[in-house]
């Protein structure tokens, strides 16, 4: 599975400058063809938000994260969970660019 | 005979980055500060770590991360004072993790419990269109730090 950290619930949506202060995350399986937007469940910590959401998406199964920018205590705990990092290129500004670029043609 | 200097991890190499901390910093003698003194910097003044902390993470004792920071702080001060460019540079420091470029779709990505890259995982570009970074830190503007 696939996180991609977002502002929003929604396609048009801006992707978040710090993975562990998406609001969102988009979650997708491309072996199911399943997605789904999750709520950060830490992002009102102001501390370890980043490794506390790392956490939570490790246990949700995900293995390939992609930020603009993974801080170094996220980047701690999927290195434990042999997760893939992306770190996207500015070139992208909403998940929609992103999902264009991966070929898929979600419906919402 | 000198004690070996053990290698420091940093999470993604500056590679001869010039900073200007004040616009009117002058070029030329730039205050040169080694990749770990500007990640000492990373994790203790803005990721706001404890010294044990950051120094677990950089794979040093905890006095020894206290070194490096001071010498950054002082180093920081000089170029914000004198009015001097910084260039992060040098120092024996390893990434961890190779990272990997795809020069299709801009992404720069790493590749837990793999070697070589396939494709690329956002735009699928082939192996050709991948280049490994080693040095390369010229990314100022996203990175991971
Ligand atoms: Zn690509």
């Amino acid at each position: 599975m696939t996180a991609i950290g977002v502002t929003g619930e929604y396609f048009e949506a801006p992707l978040s400058e710090c993975f562990g202060k998406s609001e969102y995350f988009f979650v997708y399986d491309r072996a199911s063809g399943k997605y789904r937007f999750l709520q950060n469940p830490r992002i009102d910590e102001k501390e370890k938000s980043g490794k506390n959401a790392a956490s939570f998406l490790v246990k949700s199964g995900v293995t390939t994260v992609m930020s603009y920018n993974v801080g170094s205590n996220a980047k701690k705990v999927f290195d434990r969970g042999k997760v893939q990092i992306v770190v996207l290129s500015d070139n992208f500004k909403t998940l929609k660019d992103v999902l264009k670029k991966m070929k898929l043609n979600l419906k919402s | 005979m000198a004690r070996p200097v053990k290698i420091r991890k940093i999470l993604f190499p500056r590679a001869d980055e010039i900073v200007n901390l004040r616009e009117n910093a002058k070029p030329g003698k730039p205050v040169l500060m080694t990749e770990d003194e500007f990640e000492s910097i990373i994790l203790v003044d803005y990721e706001k770590m404890m010294h044990l902390q950051a120094s677990e993470l950089m794979g040093v004792s905890r006095p020894t991360l206290t070194r490096i920071y001071e010498r950054a702080r002082m180093k920081l001060a000089e170029a914000l004072v004198e009015s001097r460019q910084i260039k992060i540079t040098g120092g024996k420091v390893e990434t961890g993790q190779e990272w990997f470029e795809c020069i299709s779709c801009g992404s720069v990505f790493n590749l837990p419990g793999k070697k070589i890259p396939d494709s690329c995982p956002v735009c699928s570009a082939q192996a050709k269109k991948i280049k490994l970074i080693k040095n390369d830190g010229n990314r100022s503007d996203r990175r991971i730090f």
